[in-house]
């Protein structure tokens, strides 16, 4: 199987959104950002070559359309979900730890540490209100 | 090999076992105690929230479930053991090293309400609990003290509890969304009482909301008990002995006289103990049990999760995103309590969570890949508020932990779980769901979406070796001594009668510490 079959998978499962979305950082497709396939084991590749079987040949899945790509793969997902959906996942894995992804998303790459993030305390507003719910009296059941 | 004769052993470092041994080493300091852990301390250095690929763990070694953990195929710190889970429809959860759960639970603390331990006599369904709400409070309070509670005093959902020795964690623009909601519709809600640092607080750091609780806390800012209880135990002259798995309570003339284990190196072990005490999680507990020989007709029966389920709404106006403590924000206990009109007994808790991170959001979707799954998580993504609906699961004989026919590598018989959703608890998670989009819209949500069932809701493994004073239907008494075997006793969630409709944490410790003083008395 080529590289080139490959990317054409990736780019079915990740298709990523195309300049027209009102998205003001369209996400890349999956080739786009870096995402890379290749079978890990016996079974990723039956899969594989199940796909490039259905559409008519690797070139011919390569030409189709999305629309089509999409279809081909579904009923890949049908026949072999377990493993269909291990190649999913680990793509999936790459594509949304990418700086490139997560820059599109507005979210900061890197570690979670040891910066961590700011969140806001509750507004005076809400405080207030709180307090209602505390005036409204106790609401658990005696159960003596 | 056989070792020196000690008063007591403990089985498992998890909370339950973390919290008995400190307080029976405190009150008991003449007593030699050890405990045993089939897994080790955790390597705060070496946890995900420091790696840029921090988010994939949760998928693979940090996953919640044991099986997928050992499915990774990655090393995980966790000392996993694999359950057959093929006939539960929820699927456990938890962690095995010192700390146990508390390692990479949400440490969302709420209690039990005095209601919940009287099911069978205010509403003719579950059990009584051999003790009340009442009876629990020092205890309560006690445990709140020792993990560090963030939270605010004077919620009318409870009976009053001590002010709350840090104020609650920060509710972000999420829980502020959420309380619009409840305030529209006149519900209650509250700042969740969590075991978390919300200002720097018994030596532990302040949480500095970095979001990946599940795959442990790297600060310190989340109480486990690995950073609470057992450096006070150690202390106190308990010894922990990592890395050994236990095979056998060992049994004789219907009295518990030790421990058979494998430690680290492989080597068989027998230590023997005047008094045993198995605190292995509402799974492992009955699974040692039962290859032990106890014999209890109650004992792996009446396996309790909580049901679990959620409702998504979609805000236009941007919210938090997967930052902060995912346990942590408000709840709200209107409808906790039975209300006949609605059809069914009990009640159920909505607990607004924080949002995943970006990964883990996609991968939970129906359909994980091409263009619309692409689209949804634009849409959701920091724009999205989750409501867990957790309800109260009852206690029924046929849900059960049982042993397979075939022997583990941990040297323990296989363990296989039954475990099927009753039609109360399908009830009142509807009912529950229905109440939590109601909330959402109100909210301001354009959109909700239904999870109706969350099978990777585990976490809560209780029931299996419940308390009571029939040795017909209950495996031990209201001090966890087991009825069958002098000497044994159970200190763990495997005790409950009956579970609420709350996380149970705050619950395993109280009771773990009562356990620990009833027994102190006895002893005396």
């Amino acid at each position: 199987m080529t590289n080139l079959f490959f990317e054409a998978v990736v780019d079915t499962i990740l298709p990523g959104e195309d300049e027209a979305s009102c998205a003001a950082s369209p996400l890349p497709s999956g080739s786009q950002a870096g995402v890379t396939l290749e079978p890990r084991n016996a079974e990723e590749d039956a899969v594989l070559r199940l796909i490039a079987e259905r559409a008519g040949g690797e070139e011919a899945f390569r030409r189709a359309s999305l629309a089509a790509q999409t279809a081909v793969l579904a009923n890949v997902e049908k026949e072999r979900f377990e493993t269909f959906r291990a190649i999913v996942s680990n793509l999936l894995q790459h594509y949304y730890e990418a700086s490139i992804v997560l820059a599109a998303m507005g979210w900061r790459e890197g570690a979670a540490q040891p910066l961590g993030h700011k969140i806001p305390e509750a507004d005076e507003a809400t405080l207030k209100r709180l307090e209602e719910v505390r005036a409204r009296g106790a609401i658990w059941r005696p159960a003596s | 090999m056989r070792l020196e004769l000690v008063d007591i052993a403990i089985v498992g470092a998890g909370f339950g076992g973390a919290a008995f041994a400190w307080r029976l080493s405190q009150q008991r300091p003449d007593l030699r105690i050890i405990c045993v852990e089939r897994g080790g301390f955790p390597d705060r250095s070496a946890m995900p929230a420091l790696r840029p690929d921090w988010q994939r763990a949760v998928l693979n070694e940090w996953a919640t479930s044991p099986n997928l953990r050992l499915k990774s195929g990655k090393k995980s710190p966790s000392a996993d053991y694999p359950i057959d889970d093929t006939r539960s429809d929820f699927k456990p959860l938890m962690w095995n090293g010192v700390g146990g759960s508390t390692i990479a639970w949400a440490a969302h603390f709420p209690r039990l309400h005095p209601s919940d331990f009287r099911t069978r006599s205010l509403d003719g369904v579950g059990d009584d609990w051999p003790f009340t709400y009442t009876d629990l409070e020092p205890y309560y309070d006690l445990n709140d003290a020792e993990c560090g509670v963030s939270g605010l005093a004077g919620d009318p959902a409870y009976p009053p509890k001590p002010e709350r020795v840090m104020p609650p964690v920060a509710l972000g623009r999420l829980g502020m969304a959420a309380a619009r909601g409840f305030d529209a519709l006149g519900w209650h809600w509250w700042p969740v009482d969590a075991a978390i640092n919300s200002r720097p607080h018994a030596g532990r750091a302040g949480c500095n909301h970095c979001g990946p609780c599940l795959t442990g806390c790297v600060t310190g800012a989340k109480s486990s008990t690995d950073l609470t209880y057992w450096p006070k135990a150690l202390a106190n002259g308990v010894e922990l002995r990592t890395h050994c798995v236990v095979q056998q309570v060992v049994i004789e003339a219907g009295h518990a006289r030790g421990i058979r284990y494998r430690d680290a190196s492989g080597h068989d072990v027998f230590q023997p103990a005047r008094i045993v005490v198995v605190a292995g999680n509402g799974i492992g507990t009955p699974r040692l049990l039962l290859a032990s020989g106890v014999e209890s007709p109650a004992l792996g029966k009446n396996l309790m999760f909580h049901g679990a389920a959620y409702a998504r709404g979609l805000f236009a106006e941007e919210l938090d995103g997967p930052v902060g403590p995912v346990g942590c924000a408000i709840y709200s206990h209107e409808f906790y309590e039975t209300d006949e009109r609605r059809g069914f007994k009990r009640g159920v808790h909505l607990q607004v969570a924080r949002e995943n991170a970006l990964l883990l959001q996609a991968t939970r979707l129906d359909i994980p890949w091409g263009g619309p799954a692409q689209q949804w998580l634009r849409e959701e993504f920091r724009h999205s508020v989750a409501v867990l609906v957790c309800n109260e699961d009852l206690p029924e004989a046929h849900n059960r932990v049982t042993l397979a026919d075939h022997v583990e590598a941990d040297g323990l018989p296989g363990v296989k779980l039954e475990y099927r959703i009753s039609e109360h608890t399908r009830r009142s998670l509807e009912f529950g769901l229905d109440r939590a989009e109601e909330m959402l819209r109100a909210a301001g949500a354009h959109r909700t979406v239904r999870i109706p069932l969350a099978p990777l809701t585990g976490w809560h493994l209780l029931g299996t070796a419940r308390m009571g004073d029939d040795p017909r239907t209950s495996v031990a008494d209201g001090s966890g001594r087991v009825h069958a075997v002098a000497d044994l006793i159970v200190a763990d969630g495997s005790l409950f009668p009956t579970v609420g409709a709350v996380n149970p944490g705050s619950t395993i410790g109280a009771v773990a510490l009562k356990i620990a003083d009833d027994l102190a008395r006895c002893l005396a």
